[in-house]
């Protein structure tokens, strides 16, 4: 008989890619932000 | 947009907004707050309707309706409205978990409740335009930000090569392909990003 194991383990989260709760995630804001700072005066548009 | 607590906070020489409902008295705000602008209607309705041929953006930032369709489209529609050195954001393009990921926001509120799960994130199959872009959007460079619930960033340098990878194929990317072909992503620290946005403008 081949059963298979109840559980597959679990491998540490990769720091490479976000997990699905990031620890200290960077807020939406603060990054739309830090890209508008790179313009003098900018022009953005937002969609939704 | 909600309430608009993201839009408002942010500081520019003239923000536009765009939301078919706006959940917030954006009268009042445009009189508050000079050079802001709000435009309720769907995203379509503005770039073929209301936005002007000459008008051009710095930074747009597309968090519209979560279906890898219309985000596309609103990203082809605002590669015309972008500045040569401007940049695009695109939200949600990392879903939090496999009921997040489904187009169909039907779907998802009944998987939902069958299976007692009480978040309510909805983040749709934006995740494929991240495929969409390393494939078809060769003339410009990107990246996801390291440490976020999915912003993807992307800005005018053409990238020397692009993977050989049919639409059909791009369409049919699943939930699990985010892990599998991490790499797509192309995620990084938003310092560094910051820093190749600049050395692309120079």
């Amino acid at each position: 008989m081949n059963l298979a194991p109840a559980e597959v383990p679990v491998e540490p989260a990769s720091d490479v890619f976000p997990s699905l709760t990031p620890h200290d995630p960077i807020s939406r804001n603060r990054i739309v932000q830090a890209i508008l700072d790179l313009f003098d005066a900018p022009i953005t548009l937002r969609l939704g | 947009m909600n309430k608009g607590m993201t839009f408002n906070a942010l500081k520019a020489g003239t923000k536009v907004a765009v939301d078919p409902k706006f959940l917030f008295d954006f009268e009042a705000v445009r009189q508050e707050v000079p050079g802001t602008s709000f435009h309720e209607t769907t995203s379509d309705d503005y770039f073929g309707n209301i936005a002007s041929r000459d008008t051009a953006f710095d930074v747009i930032y597309l968090d519209g309706l979560h279906t890898a369709e219309q985000t596309i489209r609103d990203l082809v529609n605002a590669t015309s409205f972008l500045k040569d050195c401007g940049v695009i954001i695109i939200d949600d393009v990392f879903p939090c978990s496999y009921v997040a990921s489904l187009p169909n926001r039907r779907e998802t509120r009944l998987i939902r409740q069958a299976s007692g799960d009480t978040t309510g994130a909805w983040m749709g199959d934006v995740y494929r335009l991240v495929f969409f872009v390393e494939t078809f959007c060769q003339q410009f460079s990107y990246c996801t930000v390291n440490n976020n619930h999915g912003q993807l960033v992307m800005w005018r340098e053409p990238r020397r090569s692009v993977p050989d990878r049919t639409l059909t194929q791009v369409g049919e990317k699943a939930y699990k392909d985010i892990f599998l072909e991490k790499d797509s992503f192309q995620c990084a620290p938003l310092s560094q990003i910051l820093k190749r946005i600049e050395a692309a403008r120079r």
